[in-house]
Parts: C-alpha cells; sequence; structure tokens
C-alpha cells in the first residue's frame, strides 16, 4: 500500500469510515497478529491482544503525529500492550508448548512446524528487549535504522541486542536439538 | 580478533550487512580457526531455523470484531481519550479483575456463564446522526443496587426499557424488552472501566446474544417480553456512560445512561 493511499484511509477513518478503518486492519492484522503471538506466547491472547491495539488506534487516531509511519505508530502500540500483558500474567516462560504440529500436510511441513514450535518456545523464554528483536528482524525483516526508531534506542544497541539474542536462541536451541543436522 | 568482534563480524555477515572488507576479515578468520568455524556453523543454524518460522494467519474473526466494535463508538477525533485505555475482553477467563468476583459474589443471584452465548447476533450499523431519544424511568427496585439512570423507548410495536444499576463494585446493566422479531438491542459499555462479568435472564425466549469488546447484543426472535441483567464488574473508578442502540424496522433510537459512580460518603 502506497504512502498516499494509507494517508486517505487514515483520513477517511478519521471521519468515522469504519471501511476504511477495516483496509488499515486488513494492511495491518497478520503482522501484529504474529508479533503479538511471538511476544505473548498464546494465540488467544494474542488475538485479544491485537484487537485492543486496533481499538485503541482508532480511539486515538486524532493524536497520531503523520510524520511518522503508521504502522511504527500501532507497532508501538502493540508493544507496550504486550509487555502490560506479559507483566500481569507475570510469565516470561512461556509456553504454549501445546502448539500443534499440522499433521495433515506432508512430512516437511511437520518438521517446519516443529522447528517453529521450538522457535516459539525459545522466544518466549527470553526477556522482551531480546525477544523484540529477533521479531523485528527475522519476522518482520525491519532493518537496523527501521528497528532503532521503533525501539527509540540507537543501532548499535539493536545491533548488540540481536547479537545476543541469536547467541541465546542457539543455545536454546541446542538443548532441544534442533538445527543439529 | 576479540570474540565481540568476531561475533559482531559473524552475525553482519549472516544478516547481509557486512562490508566487503568484513566479509574478507572474516574469511580469513575462519581458514585459520576451527572454533570459530564451529560458532559460525552454530550460528548459521540459527538463522536458518528463524527462517524457517511461518507467519502465521490471524484468527477469521478478528477484523469483524474490532469493525463490530468500532461501529458504536464515535468518530475518532471526536473521542474521548481514554476509552479503550484498557480494553478488557469480555470472555477473558484469567483473574485479572480485582473487583469481580466480590462482585458476582455479592449480586447472589443466579447467572448464566458468558460462556453459554453463542455470540450469533447479527448487527446492524448504529446511526450516529439520530438523537438521543427517550423517556425517564421511575426508580427501580433491586436490592443492593442504586438506580444510576434508565431510559424507555417506545417501539412502534413494543418497547425497550434501560437502567443502569450500581453497587460498591460494579453494575448492572437491566434491559427489558419486548418487540417485533429483529428488533436489536446494543448495549455498548466502556471496557477501560467495566468487565462483562455474567448475564441473568428471565422470561429470555430463543434471543440471539452476543458480547464482544464491549457491546452486549439481543436481537429478538420471539415476542414476549424478555429481561437481562448484564453484570459488569469495575476494574477502575469513572468511565463512559453506557451507550444504547436500538433498532427496530426503519427505526433507530440511541442513547445514554449514566453509571452513577460511588462517590466517597455514598
Amino acid at each position: 500500500m502506497a504512502r498516499e493511499d494509507e494517508e486517505d484511509l487514515l483520513d477517511r477513518s478519521l471521519e468515522g469510515d469504519g471501511g476504511a478503518f477495516g483496509q488499515l486492519v486488513d494492511r495491518h492484522q497478520k503482522v501484529l497478529f504474529n508479533v503479538a503471538l511471538r511476544m505473548v506466547g498464546d494465540p488467544e491472547d494474542a488475538k485479544d491482544i491485537t484487537q485492543v491495539v486496533f481499538l485503541k488506534a482508532y480511539e486515538n487516531l486524532g493524536a497520531f503525529d503523520r510524520r511518522h509511519k503508521f504502522f511504527s505508530w500501532i507497532y508501538r502500540i502493540m508493544i507496550n500492550e504486550s509487555l502490560n500483558h506479559i507483566h500481569r500474567a507475570k510469565r516470561h516462560e512461556p509456553l504454549d508448548e501445546r502448539m500443534p504440529c499440522h499433521g495433515a500436510g506432508p512430512e516437511e511441513d511437520c518438521e517446519r512446524s516443529e522447528v517453529s514450535d521450538s522457535i516459539h518456545t525459545a522466544l518466549a523464554g527470553m526477556s522482551p528487549d531480546y525477544r523484540q528483536v529477533i521479531i523485528l528482524r527475522h519476522f518482520i525483516q525491519l532493518s537496523y535504522q527501521e528497528m532503532s526508531e521503533l525501539l527509540e534506542v540507537p543501532e548499535k544497541t539493536v545491533k548488540s541486542r540481536l547479537h545476543t539474542a541469536r547467541q541465546l536462541l542457539g543455545e536454546m536451541l541446542s538443548k532441544k536439538g534442533v538445527g543439529r543436522s | 580478533m576479540n570474540d565481540k568482534e568476531l561475533r559482531r563480524l559473524m552475525n553482519d555477515q549472516l544478516d547481509g550487512v557486512a562490508t566487503p572488507e568484513d566479509s574478507e576479515t572474516l574469511k580469513r578468520h575462519l581458514a585459520e580457526s576451527p572454533e570459530a568455524r564451529a560458532k559460525f556453523r552454530e550460528l548459521g543454524e540459527v538463522f536458518a531455523s528463524l527462517n524457517r518460522v511461518e507467519m502465521v494467519d490471524p484468527p477469521s474473526d478478528l477484523r469483524q470484531n474490532v469493525l463490530r466494535s468500532i461501529r458504536l463508538r464515535e468518530a475518532p477525533a471526536q473521542a474521548r481519550p481514554g476509552w479503550l485505555a484498557t480494553l478488557l475482553g469480555a470472555f477473558q477467563t484469567r483473574p485479572a479483575l480485582q473487583y469481580a468476583y466480590p462482585f458476582v459474589a455479592g449480586a447472589g443471584v443466579a447467572i448464566v456463564a458468558f460462556a453459554l452465548l453463542t455470540g450469533n447476533a447479527r448487527m446492524g450499523p448504529a446511526k450516529a446522526e439520530n438523537p438521543f431519544a427517550g423517556t425517564m424511568l421511575p426508580t427501580s427496585d433491586l436490592s443492593d443496587f442504586r438506580r444510576a439512570d434508565g431510559r424507555e423507548y417506545r417501539l412502534p410495536d413494543g418497547r425497550v426499557s434501560v437502567e443502569t444499576l450500581t453497587s460498591e463494585h460494579g453494575l448492572i446493566a437491566k434491559v427489558e424488552a419486548q418487540g417485533t422479531v429483529g428488533t436489536k438491542i446494543e448495549i455498548a459499555y466502556d471496557p477501560a472501566s467495566l468487565t462483562a462479568v455474567a448475564l441473568r435472564q428471565r422470561h429470555s425466549g430463543g434471543n440471539d446474544l452476543s458480547i464482544a469488546l464491549g457491546v452486549f447484543q439481543i436481537e429478538l426472535n420471539d415476542r414476549t417480553e424478555n429481561q437481562y441483567l448484564l453484570y459488569l464488574a469495575r476494574t477502575k473508578p469513572g468511565g463512559s456512560p453506557l451507550r444504547v442502540n436500538v433498532t427496530s424496522g426503519a427505526e433507530t433510537y440511541q442513547g445514554e445512561l449514566r453509571l452513577g459512580t460511588l462517590q466517597p460518603g455514598d
């Protein structure tokens, strides 16, 4: 979606056009839901959080500074909501280990799902700061500069966190035997 | 080369941001050090594993829930700040509610858990341009609760009344409805300060009920009089009024009801 298209949708949403806001939801729901899922670990919680984030965004759309990207703004709301949820739930350890292998598919799909579950579990065992950088870099493919802007920390800090996070992740995956060929 | 610098070179290389000079330096070091090669291989496996993680599709009703919830709200530019400061899911099962349990216990009534609700109501769009309407009701007598506000809507072929009854920890939205099949009643509450914890029904026929994200909906399927008591626990003081939207045929009625927040000394 071009920036001007998004601007138009924001304008119409501000006028109360639910359809326009629906298009913004269409545009961002998958990424935000996945961020929430990786942050909090539970699909139902992730769904609740994503819904809350969109509603908060809608409610506060008038306060959104158009000089910034809409995604950056709503992502910050998402992270705050996720962190609040984590603090409320007081569970830094994860694990929805019940996430099923999508068994109906081919063996490769199942293996892929098992790797995904192991990553999911390992991420949930990391601190939110490390979890965030992995999510942003590897799942949303943001650049270091974009991550720096989003997280409001220097790029150097982003890289340092990312390096440590990958190292921790590697140790966790090794313990589970993931990635060993 | 120290460990920190080696780690940076490896990460940059696998991340695709290494300069040609850094790549060359790393290449030379890897050629000389079996230990570095092992570390590089391990880090590569982390990248490979991360690359295999696929995005999950969001639940199919996520979008619909969001749009349904904003339908009853004012346009964002006119919205009161803080309305959604803390939105608590109506079906949330975790004990996050400070007041919900004493409130429900204090209510002392038979309740129907929300898990019984099927969420199959359809909802028409709110007509924000219609003026608020309804006449004030006389005081209702429901023990343990103090009446805070009430509205009655005379429909072409029926009536709907809505009252707010308040107590220390929560309030009840009392809805009495009798009207033609297809009449829709929507009660929107501020999820920043209230969360739905229970529903009691009286004389309820086979009406469609649903509750999601701060909105309780009834769609009438029979013409008998029905009564619903929606129990709302306070999660923090204050909060926006209840908003009522009734649609019967081509007519739409809207209104707001005060919550009657108790003040110190009440």
